[in-house]
C-alpha cells in the first residue's frame, strides 16, 4: 500500500472506505502527535488531540477536495484542534514543552553528548515564542513544504520565507548559546 | 556528521547589512527560492562572508534537528484508532430502558405460604388418623409434603422448578399412581426437553411396573428429541419390553432418525427378538 | 394471554426520545419473566443495575412507516417494532417477551440488561434467529435453547436450563444455585463447564457416544438397586449410556449434564 499516495487514500476514505484511514493513521499519527508535543501540548492531550484530528478527517471527509494536499489538510485541523485546545484549557502555549521532550535518555540509549544537544535544542525551542515554534516544529520536524505551511497559516510564501528565517535565527542563538556553555 | 556538529565554533557576530538578502538564507538551503531569489543570494555569498557563516550555523542546526528523534506516541494510539474506527462503521447505540417494579414477589411469598399451611394441615389430618407414629408413618408424611409441593410446582411456569418437582417425585417412597401419572404427564408434554427428560429418569424406579413401561414404550413413539428417545430405548431395553419394537423398526427405517437413535434401536432389536 | 397489553404509547415516546438521545427509561410493573425469541444476530444478556432492564443495540433505527390509515390505531400483532430496535416487546400479565422479526437477518449486536429478580428464558429454536447466546453475570434463573446455536456464559449460578441440538454449550459457574436441580442438554454439540472446586451437587454426566472428562472427584453412588428380578442381570451391562453419576464435595442440588455425541468436560476452577 506505500505506493499509494496519501490523497489517493483519502479519497478512497471519501468515497466510504472508511478502513482505508487506518493506513493514512499509521504514516502520520507519530508525526501529528510529535507537533502537538512541540507547540507545549502535555504528552496525554496529544495524544488525544492526535486521535481528535483523524476523527475530524472521518467527520469530514465529504470536503476533503480531490487532490488537495492530505498533510496541508491534516496540519490544518491539527492547528485549529491544538488553538482550541489552549483556548478551552488554563495551560497557555508560552508555558514549557512536556517534560518528556527532555527526559532522552529514558526513552533510549543515546551518548551523553548527544543527549545534551537535543537538551538544548528542546530547552531552545522551549525559550521561542509559540507561534515560531509552530513554523519550526511544520518545518523542520514535520518536514512541510514552504507553500504548504504558508496555507496552513494563512500567509503568502514570500512572508514564510522570511518568518521562518527569523524563527530559526531565535532558535539558533538560543541553541548555541546553550551548546557552548 | 556528529563530528560537525561538535567542532563547530559559534561566530558572535553577524556583521551584514544586507537584511533582505539575509533573511533569505533559511530558504536558499531548503530550496525554496525563486531562481531569481536564489541568484541573488548567490552573488551576496560570494562577498558577504558573515552571511557564508551564518549559512554554515543554519545548516549546523538543521542537521541537529534532523538527527532529534520523534517521539514514540503511546503504544495503544493504533488500537483507539481502530476502536474510533470501528464505532463509525456501526450507528450510534440505540437503547430503552425500563424500570421493573418487584411486587410479584409479595405474590410469590403468598403461594409459599399457601403451600407450607397446606402441609401443615395434612399432617395434623395424618396424625388425628391414627396414633401409630412409627418411622414409616413419618416416612409417609414426609412423602405427603413433597406429593403437595411436587404437584404445585410442576404446574410451574419455570423449567427449573418443574425440574426440582420431578426430583422431589423421585425421592417419594412408595409412589402413588397420581404421580406416576404426574411424571408420565410430564414426559409427555412439558415444553422443556430438559424437563422431559428429567421425568423419563426419574420413571426409570417405577419401571418394574409393566403399566408404566406399557405407557413409556407408548411415550418413545411420540418424543421427537434423540436423546429421549435413546434414554427410553436403554431403560426399556433393560426390562425386556418388547411392546416397543414396532416403534424400533419405524426408527431404524425412518430416514429422519437422527443415526445414534437408529444405531440404539438396531441394537436393541437385536437383544429384544 | 387475556390481557395482552401492547405498550406501543410507552415505546412511541422511548422511540421519539430515542431520537435525541438513544435512550429511554420507563417503568413496566410485575414483571416476573422475560421471554427472549427469536433474536437477529448475536444476543449478549448482562446484569444490570437498579432493577432496569434495558435493551441496546447498533442496528439501524428502523424505518417508521405513516400510513393514514393506521393513524391512531395501535398494531396487534406482535412481530410489530414497537421499540424502534428492530424488536417488539409485549407485555402479558407478568411476562414479558422480547423478540425479533419474522425474516432473515443475520445483521446487528443486541444487549438485554436485565434485573436480578426476573426468570429469563431465551428460544432461539426460531430458524431466524442467530447464532449466538451469551450471558454474562446473571444471577437469574435461565432457560436457554437453541437449534445450532452455540450458548455461551460466563461467571452465572443458574439454576439452568439449557438446552441446543448442534450447538456447543460452554462457559462458567460463580457459584451454583442450589434452590433448583440445573440440566445442560446437548445432542451433538459439545458440554464444557467449569464451576468452582467447592461446589457441591449430586451430578449425573452422560454421553452416549462422546466422551466424559471431569476434574471433579466424584463420588459414585451404590449401584442402582433393580427392582426388577428379569432385567437384573441385563441393568448391570448397560447403563443408561456412557455415565457416571454421584455426589460432588459432599452432594448439593441436582446437575445434569448430557450429550448424545459431544464430549463433556466438568471442569473445576
Ligand atoms: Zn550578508
Amino acid at each position: 500500500m506505500d505506493w499509494l499516495s496519501d490523497e489517493d487514500i483519502m479519497l478512497e476514505v471519501k468515497q466510504g472506505n472508511i478502513d482505508a484511514l487506518s493506513l493514512l493513521f499509521k504514516r502520520h499519527h507519530k508525526h501529528l502527535f510529535n507537533f502537538f508535543l512541540q507547540t507545549g501540548v502535555e504528552y496525554h492531550h496529544s495524544e488525544d488531540l492526535t486521535q481528535q484530528v483523524f476523527y475530524r478527517i472521518l467527520k469530514y471527509k465529504d470536503s476533503y477536495r480531490e487532490k488537495a494536499g492530505f498533510r496541508k489538510w491534516m496540519f490544518t485541523i491539527a492547528r485549529n484542534i491544538m488553538r482550541r485546545h489552549f483556548e478551552t484549557r488554563k495551560r497557555h502555549p508560552e508555558q514549557e514543552l512536556p517534560a518528556i521532550l527532555l527526559n532522552i535518555s529514558e526513552r533510549q540509549t543515546i551518548d551523553s553528548e548527544e543527549e545534551e544537544r537535543i537538551k538544548a535544542l528542546y530547552k531552545a525551542l522551549e525559550k521561542i515564542p509559540p507561534q515560531d515554534r509552530e513554523l519550526i516544529s511544520l518545518s523542520r520536524f514535520q518536514g512541510m513544504k514552504y507553500e504548504d505551511i504558508a496555507e496552513i497559516t494563512g500567509t503568502t510564501v514570500g512572508a514564510i520565507k522570511v518568518k521562518m528565517h527569523r524563527a530559526l535565527k531565535k532558535l539558533r542563538d538560543l541553541y548555541f548559546e546553550k551548546a557552548d556553555h | 556528521m556528529k563530528k560537525r556538529i561538535i567542532d563547530y565554533q559559534k561566530t558572535d557576530t553577524m556583521k551584514c547589512n544586507n537584511t533582505q538578502i539575509n533573511a533569505l538564507l533559511t530558504a536558499y538551503l531548503d530550496n525554496a527560492l525563486t531562481p531569481e531569489e536564489s541568484k541573488m543570494v548567490e552573488a551576496h555569498l560570494n562577498d558577504c562572508s558573515d552571511c557564508l557563516d551564518e549559512l554554515q550555523e543554519i545548516r549546523t542546526l538543521h542537521l541537529q534537528i534532523e538527527h532529534t528523534p520523534l517521539i514514540d506516541p503511546p503504544t495503544d494510539a493504533e488500537r483507539r484508532f481502530r476502536q474510533m474506527l470501528e464505532k463509525q462503521h456501526k450507528p450510534q447505540k440505540q437503547s430503552i430502558t425500563i424500570t421493573v417494579d418487584f411486587s410479584w414477589k409479595k405474590i410469590a411469598a403468598a403461594i409459599i405460604i399457601f403451600l407450607a399451611g397446606a402441609a401443615t394441615v395434612l399432617l395434623f389430618q395424618s396424625k388425628t388418623d391414627s396414633d401409630t407414629s412409627s418411622i414409616a408413618h413419618l416416612e409417609n408424611q414426609v412423602s405427603q409434603m413433597r406429593q403437595v409441593l411436587m404437584t404445585a410446582l410442576i404446574k410451574n411456569d419455570s423449567p427449573s422448578d418443574r425440574l426440582k418437582a420431578v426430583q422431589y417425585a423421585e425421592q417419594i417412597s412408595g409412589p402413588s399412581p397420581e404421580v406416576t401419572n404426574i411424571l408420565l404427564e410430564t414426559l409427555n408434554h412439558d415444553p422443556s426437553v430438559n424437563v422431559r427428560l428429567a421425568a423419563a429418569n426419574a420413571l426409570h424406579q417405577f419401571a418394574v411396573h409393566q403399566e408404566v413401561r406399557t405407557k413409556l414404550a407408548q411415550s418413545l413413539q411420540q418424543q421427537s428429541d434423540p436423546m429421549l428417545q435413546i434414554v427410553l430405548i436403554k431403560m426399556l431395553v433393560q426390562f425386556h419390553e418388547r411392546s416397543m419394537v414396532p416403534t424400533l423398526q419405524d426408527f431404524s427405517h425412518d430416514e429422519k432418525t437422527h443415526e445414534m437413535v437408529k444405531k440404539e434401536a438396531e441394537e436393541a432389536l437385536t437383544v429384544l427378538l | 394471554m387475556k390481557h395482552t397489553i401492547l405498550v406501543i404509547i410507552i415505546f412511541w415516546l422511548a422511540w421519539q426520545t430515542g431520537l435525541s438521545q438513544n435512550q429511554y427509561e420507563t417503568k413496566i410493573p410485575n414483571i416476573r419473566k422475560v421471554l427472549i425469541e427469536k433474536i437477529p444476530g448475536t444476543l449478549l444478556i448482562e446484569q444490570s443495575q437498579n432493577n432496569v432492564f434495558k435493551i441496546e443495540t447498533d442496528k439501524e433505527p428502523s424505518e417508521i412507516v405513516e400510513d393514514e390509515r393506521t393513524r391512531g390505531l395501535k398494531p396487534v400483532t406482535s412481530s410489530y417494532d414497537n421499540t424502534g430496535l428492530g424488536l417488539s416487546l409485549v407485555q402479558s400479565g407478568s411476562n414479558v417477551t422480547i423478540s425479533g422479526p419474522n425474516q432473515f437477518d443475520a445483521t446487528g449486536n443486541y444487549t438485554i440488561f436485565l434485573p436480578p429478580e426476573v426468570e429469563v428464558s431465551v428460544d432461539l429454536t426460531n430458524p431466524f434467529s442467530g447464532q449466538l447466546v451469551e450471558i454474562r453475570g446473571l444471577k437469574n434463573s435461565l432457560e436457554v435453547k437453541t437449534l445450532s446455536g452455540d450458548i455461551k456464559f460466563s461467571n452465572i449460578t443458574g439454576p439452568t436450563v439449557f438446552h441446543s441440538i448442534s450447538g456447543n454449550i460452554e462457559g462458567s459457574f460463580s457459584d451454583l444455585n442450589q434452590e433448583a436441580p440445573s440440566s445442560i442438554i446437548s445432542i451433538s454439540g459439545l458440554i464444557d463447564l467449569a464451576m468452582p472446586s467447592n461446589t457441591k451437587a449430586e451430578v449425573k454426566l452422560m454421553s452416549v457416544s462422546g466422551k466424559i472428562y471431569s476434574g471433579f472427584e466424584i463420588e459414585k453412588e451404590k449401584p442402582n438397586k433393580n427392582k426388577d428380578p428379569r432385567a437384573g442381570e441385563l441393568a448391570q451391562i448397560s447403563g443408561i449410556g456412557q455415565k457416571t453419576s454421584g455426589k460432588i464435595n459432599g452432594g448439593g442440588t441436582s446437575l445434569i449434564l448430557q450429550s448424545i455425541s459431544g464430549n463433556i468436560y466438568f471442569r473445576n476452577k
